[in-house]
């Protein structure tokens, strides 16, 4: 009986240890947070010495979305610079795979970065914004170093700016100069004039296109949208509004036909194929071209960096008609949630990246096109590109227009088409279903 | 009598309190987690937003209307399915014949553990490259079509495949289950039905399995579970493709709640895949508890 006694006194006395234990926790997160009100006392000090006379340095996470490895070593060589300049300021970039995913669960938990990437035209950014997450950025001087007509797609619904565009994107066809001028063929502007040199690689055993549609279907298919149908994205938007049907359009007929001869060219394990395979096989000569994001380059040159490569925009049916899918690439953005002394540095951090240099180094090392003034783009190879841009016949990414869930839907319906293949009508159908479902 | 009264509640006290610490724990990140993830399920919560509504069952109605929802849910059982057999049968051969060897037994044990001890989307990452690179190579060195592109690449073959990879992985632990219970089988029984003139299969039939039954139930009650909750495989191997075909619940899911901004549609669909996997363990647990040694 004593034994009993003893042993219920014992686990009655572990049972009080542990909530002891954790009122003790308790003390500690409330003396902690005692300790961040100091911090923040401190930081209110420490804002009268910004450049680091005080000694005091602040950390600050930088939840970068483009997991590429070129775009995080051209981020990684930036913040380098900076933190010479800033000795003050510690920036760790941070990049996990499905970083989109990760950012939402992150902001569902009140846990923001205090720096971060976004799309400025998407919906899901402007969600965000709605939602207040994002701090208010209009009238900040890195502003006047942004190209006008790239900022011009940024604003908010609300008017009011978010995010500093910094780069724009875009989907072109990357083709081997060498296998062209080998081959004695021309950069072709047409569908027709396309058909005709995949036609021409084919009759010399060479594949012509590298598809990656394990995991790649959906930017081909946006790009593909944009360039044979002038007004695809517009109609797309009307399915999902409920006011019209793709079956019978003639346009979408048109479309499906093309995609299906587009697959003729292509690799014969496409479907196994993922985007870094694509890009390690162009990169390696096994086909003469690929429909890639503008953020494939580095890998390319990675994977490669004597390959002699360049680009063309993905032709429609005629010139006049060919639209390039561009728009604002990753954003820098500031979380509302931030602190005072984040928030100051953050914005220290986004006007140095707008400078000419440092963007001109940026956008060499990543390869992408930068948007701040002065900078050129440093391959001349993408330049037929960047003044095909320039020219105005463009269009944005889908998720501008149309709502994420249903673009993402639609990847895995035109992924069933291109696989399956069966008659254009029921890949119509099917992409009308998509729609209705993922617009619910 | 009174001193026995004390006795028994005293002993229910120790006893409460020593699972006390537990019930806290398991409270804490467990029950309290499924019903705030239940309460979602009435909502209209977008993951972001900071507020939301009440809508009662529409999110329900809407799934039970979701052809994409039907599609993933039967997708999930033939996993499940798949899993089930695959992992029993080669779990269950392998025990036997790891059981039977006279030499070097540990070693071999610990060989047939180590998938056990590699992460599942470190296995998945690794197959991926041999489902790509290796496999189309032999099946153009020896002439075999259906092995000239990558088991993932197709409807037909990615389900098939992504489970492999799961069996793979999973057999380790049922394996080490099944030998324990092996080994509580009497020897003396086998030695009798040995000089009544026994076949190997009706000592098996009549005296391992019997004495295997509940360690058999737990394997299946691991094994069903696990299939019909797996996501790491399908989703390092394929993000539920080609073609939805092996987009298991989890990844519709996963997919709806961070992806599609659909964070309550997503709880109303774990919701269901909790209530589908109570039953089926509830069912199943039921009709492996008769027979079997222990409950004769």
């Amino acid at each position: 009986m004593k034994k009993r006694m003893f042993t219920a006194l014992l686990c009655a006395l572990l049972v009080s240890a542990a909530i002891t234990g954790c009122s003790s926790g308790t003390t500690t997160s409330s003396s902690a947070a005692a300790d961040g009100e100091s911090a923040a006392g401190d930081a209110s000090q420490a804002e009268e010495s910004t450049d680091g006379a005080s000694g005091e340095v602040i950390e600050l996470e930088f939840f970068q979305q483009q997991g590429e490895e070129a775009i995080q070593a051209g981020y990684e060589a930036v913040i380098a610079d900076f933190e010479k300049e800033y000795p003050n300021i510690n920036i760790t970039q941070n990049t996990v795979p499905d970083a989109a995913k990760v950012l939402t669960s992150r902001i569902a938990t009140d846990d923001c970065p205090p720096v971060l990437t976004d799309w400025p035209t998407q919906m899901q950014f402007k969600e965000k914004v709605k939602n207040g997450y994002y701090e208010k950025l209009t009238g900040q001087d890195f502003f006047d170093q942004v190209n006008e007509s790239y900022l011009a797609m940024t604003p908010a619904d609300d008017g009011e700016y978010y995010a500093m565009p910094y780069a724009s994107n875009y989907m072109a066809v990357f083709y081997n100069i060498d296998m062209f001028e080998e081959n004695n063929i021309e950069i072709p502007t047409t569908w027709d004039e396309f058909i005709a040199v995949c036609d021409a690689f084919q009759e010399k055993g060479i594949t012509p296109l590298n598809f990656p549609l394990k995991d790649g279907v959906g930017h081909i298919f946006q790009a593909t949208t944009v360039a044979f149908l002038p007004e695809g994205i517009e109609q797309l938007a009307a399915v999902q509004n409920g006011e019209a049907k793709l079956a019978g359009n003639e346009d979408w007929m048109e479309y499906g036909n093309m995609m299906i001869k587009l697959m003729e060219y292509g690799n014969s394990d496409a479907f196994g194929m993922s985007t870094t395979n694509m890009q390690e096989a162009f990169a390696n000569g096994q086909c003469a071209m690929i429909i890639s994001g503008s953020y494939g380059r580095g890998n390319i040159i990675l994977a490669n960096p004597d390959l002699n490569f360049g680009a063309f925009v993905l032709p429609g049916l005629t010139e006049d008609t060919t639209n390039c899918l561009t728009g604002v690439n990753a954003a820098q953005c500031i979380s509302a949630s931030a602190s005072d002394e984040e928030k100051e540095a953050a914005l220290t951090f986004l006007n140095y990246l707008s400078r000419t240099e440092v963007a001109q180094k940026w956008s060499d090392e990543t390869g992408e096109p930068s948007i701040i003034k002065g900078t050129t783009y440093a391959d001349s190879n993408f330049q037929p590109v960047l003044d095909f841009i320039n020219g105005g016949q463009v269009h944005d990414w889908m998720a501008s227009t149309l709502d994420n869930n249903v673009v993402n839907e639609m990847y895995n319906t035109v992924q069933s088409f291109l696989l399956d293949k069966p008659s254009v009508d029921v890949f119509l159908q099917n992409m009308d279903t998509t729609i209705e479902i993922a617009a619910q | 009598m009174k001193k026995s009264r004390r006795e028994s509640t005293a002993d229910k006290l120790t006893n409460l309190l020593f699972t006390l610490p537990a019930v806290i724990l398991y409270t804490i990140f467990f029950i309290y987690a499924v019903f705030v993830g239940i309460n979602y399920s009435f909502t209209d919560w977008d993951g972001i937003g900071k507020t939301y509504s009440y809508i009662g069952f529409t999110n329900y109605i809407n799934l039970f209307q979701n052809q994409f929802f039907w599609s993933s849910m039967g997708i999930t059982l033939k996993y499940a399915l798949m899993l089930v057999v695959g992992v029993m049968s080669v779990s269950l051969v392998l025990a036997l014949s790891l059981n039977s060897i006279k030499r070097l037994k540990t070693l071999t044990k610990s060989i047939f553990f180590v998938p056990a001890m590699i992460g599942g989307v470190t296995i998945a990452l690794i197959f991926d490259q041999i489902y790509y690179r290796l496999l189309p190579s032999v099946g153009e060195a020896f002439g075999i079509s259906w092995l000239m592109q990558s088991p993932l690449a197709s409807t037909q073959t990615a389900l098939p495949a992504v489970v492999f990879v799961n069996v793979w992985q999973a057999v380790a632990m049922p394996t080490l289950i099944f030998i324990a219970g092996l080994q509580s089988v009497p020897q003396d029984l086998y030695e009798s039905a040995m000089l009544d003139g026994a076949t190997v299969f009706n000592r098996f039939r009549y005296i391992t399995f019997p004495y295997l039954m509940p360690t058999f139930t737990i394997n299946l009650v691991l094994a069903i579970k696990s299939g019909i909750t797996s996501f790491d495989y399908a989703y390092a191997l394929t993000a539920g493709g080609p073609s939805r075909s092996t987009t298991v619940i989890g990844i519709l899911i996963y997919n709806d709640a961070f992806n599609n901004m659909k964070f309550s549609q997503a709880n109303a669909e774990a919701v269901i895949l909790f209530i589908l996997i109570a039953l089926l363990s509830l069912l199943q647990i039921k009709i492996s508890s008769k027979g079997g040694v222990n409950q004769v």
